[in-house]
């Protein structure tokens, strides 16, 4: 299957991270070198990779802090504090996305080695390979699925980005002669659909169209669209959900004009609905402000929330990856 | 850059239905019209690619005594989900029985105001900036390139609203 470099963004190579630095793309494909907890939380805090890439960091930071205490030879005792500052570390990278679920699993780990009478390092190291190993292949089973419902003659509408599935489904579709063409929103403030989605759409051989965030409501109107296929960064028990924000009107707008709504979903019953979703409200400059020159001339104030939340009964269906802990 | 808020639902209760939401190009008189209204909350669309409605609308708002709040085209839809928005206007080309051209981005908030019970309402537009686009020009952002070299673009300016959106 042919990969976007979205789909993994995050490589172990040697004694270091090698992390794809999304802020670059299209102009320069360029890897950070994160070393330790402290790099991690950099690259994630500055917004260098994101979702599913900051997952990666996240599991990929105890891999290399594994490496640096063993070198150290730090006790087991250490070894276990230690894993459980670097999980707070992680947590507190950005708070309104759930690390603590995973680094939760990972501190666990290490508190199950101990009560095994385990060594920690080469269990958690363990664990962690083996997790990771296993959400790839769910993700690229997803991909397969996502592939599966898009028919011959598809328009699809979609928003940010999803991290390589979107774009290796639609490999797929080529291959498999389908012939479907996709409408990516360029996504402001940060363009990730222009930047990111378009450009590994057009990577891996898809048609692709870029329209501004204002014009998906005249795509549905006028039938360009057929299909809505968007990721979700965070899931609800009851299936609410949160992504970038502009998704919810896409939602409502599609149930408007009769349009399926499909959604990439991590489960989780951590959270009870969108009610309990925390929602990150970033910088007013981040809008009045582009490479340090004003947007806007004037006294103007802005608002720019990140995220939206997506009631469950807008989804059309709910494609999903689980993981378990023990996998 | 001061640290980012994180808000709960129950955060915007105090903010109910206290913003109206501007969108499009209006007439100069509909902006000082606005005098009367000093103590409420205005947001106005950024109006991609060209911005030129955000820029026209600030400047003609701050002119009567008013600062607007900005935000992007795909915001709308978290302030309505949040139930922060108590009036619409939109602006209107071109008007008649069976609805309105208006400027992009009016379907999405006739759509969401039908959803939340918010009254839109089409005013006329200011003939006089001509806001047309070049597809190209969603390939940038204030002179830098935002999007790969030759991605095909749809760049529509205008979109039929029709009258069942309506107050």
């Amino acid at each position: 299957m042919k990969e976007s470099p979205l789909f993994w963004p995050a490589v172990l190579k040697n004694d270091g991270l090698n992390v794809l630095d999304e802020t670059l793309i299209p102009e320069k494909i360029r890897y950070i070198r994160v070393k330790n907890v402290d790099g991690a939380v950099k690259v994630i805090r500055e917004m260098k990779t994101r979702a599913f890439g900051q997952f990666l960091v996240v599991l990929n930071a105890f891999l290399l802090e594994i490496r640096l205490m063993d070198q150290k030879q730090l006790s087991e005792a250490k070894k276990l504090a230690r894993i459980q500052e670097v999980a707070q570390k992680l947590n507190k990278s950005r708070p309104t996305f759930p690390f603590s679920e995973v680094t939760g699993i990972v501190a666990r780990w290490a508190v199950m080695a101990i009560d095994s009478k385990l060594k920690i390092s080469p269990f958690v190291k363990r664990n962690t390979e083996g997790y990771l190993e296993s959400i790839r292949g769910k993700r690229l089973d997803r991909v397969n699925r996502i592939a599966a419902i898009i028919q011959d003659q598809d328009r699809i509408l979609t928003h940010c980005n999803v991290s390589g599935e979107l774009a290796m489904a639609a490999a797929i579709c080529k291959t498999d002669k389908k012939n479907v063409s996709i409408f990516a929103t360029e996504t402001r403030p940060y363009f990730q659909g222009a930047k990111l989605t378009a450009w590994e759409l057009g990577l891996l051989g898809a048609d692709v169209t870029l329209v501004a965030d204002n014009a998906v409501a005249a795509l549905m109107a006028d039938g360009k669209v057929n299909k809505v296929i968007v990721g979700s960064d965070r899931s609800c028990a009851n299936g609410d959900f949160a992504n970038k924000i502009g998704t919810y009107q896409i939602a409502v707008l599609a149930r408007q004009f009769g349009i399926p709504f499909h959604v990439l979903t991590q489960p989780s019953d951590k959270i009870r609905s969108l009610r309990d979703i925390p929602v990150e409200i970033r910088h007013k400059d981040e809008l009045l402000k582009f490479e340090g020159r004003k947007t806007i001339r004037g006294k103007c104030g802005a608002f720019y929330p990140g995220f939206d939340v997506i009631p469950h009964d807008l989804i059309t269906s709910a494609i999903a990856i689980g993981v378990k802990e023990n996998e | 850059m001061s640290k980012h808020e994180v808000l709960y639902h129950e955060d915007f209760k105090a903010k109910q239905r206290s913003i109206v939401l501007l969108h499009g190009i209006f007439e100069p008189r509909f902006i000082e019209g606005l005098k009367t209204r000093l103590q409420e909350t205005f947001y106005i669309m950024e109006g991609r690619p060209s911005l030129q409605a955000a820029q026209i609308n600030c400047r003609r708002l701050n002119k009567i005594g008013i600062t607007p709040t900005l935000i992007c085209d795909n915001m709308a839809g978290f302030l309505f989900a949040k139930d922060l928005v108590k009036e619409v206007y939109i602006a209107y080309e071109s008007s008649d029985e069976q609805g309105s051209y208006a400027a992009i981005g009016s379907l999405i908030l006739a759509v969401l105001a039908l959803r939340h019970q918010i009254p839109v309402k089409a005013v006329p537009m200011d003939p006089q900036p001509k806001v047309s686009a070049v597809a190209q020009d969603l390939a940038f952002f204030m002179g830098k390139r935002v999007a790969p070299k030759g991605v095909k673009t749809f760049v529509p300016t205008r979109e039929f609203v029709s009258k069942k959106y309506y107050v």
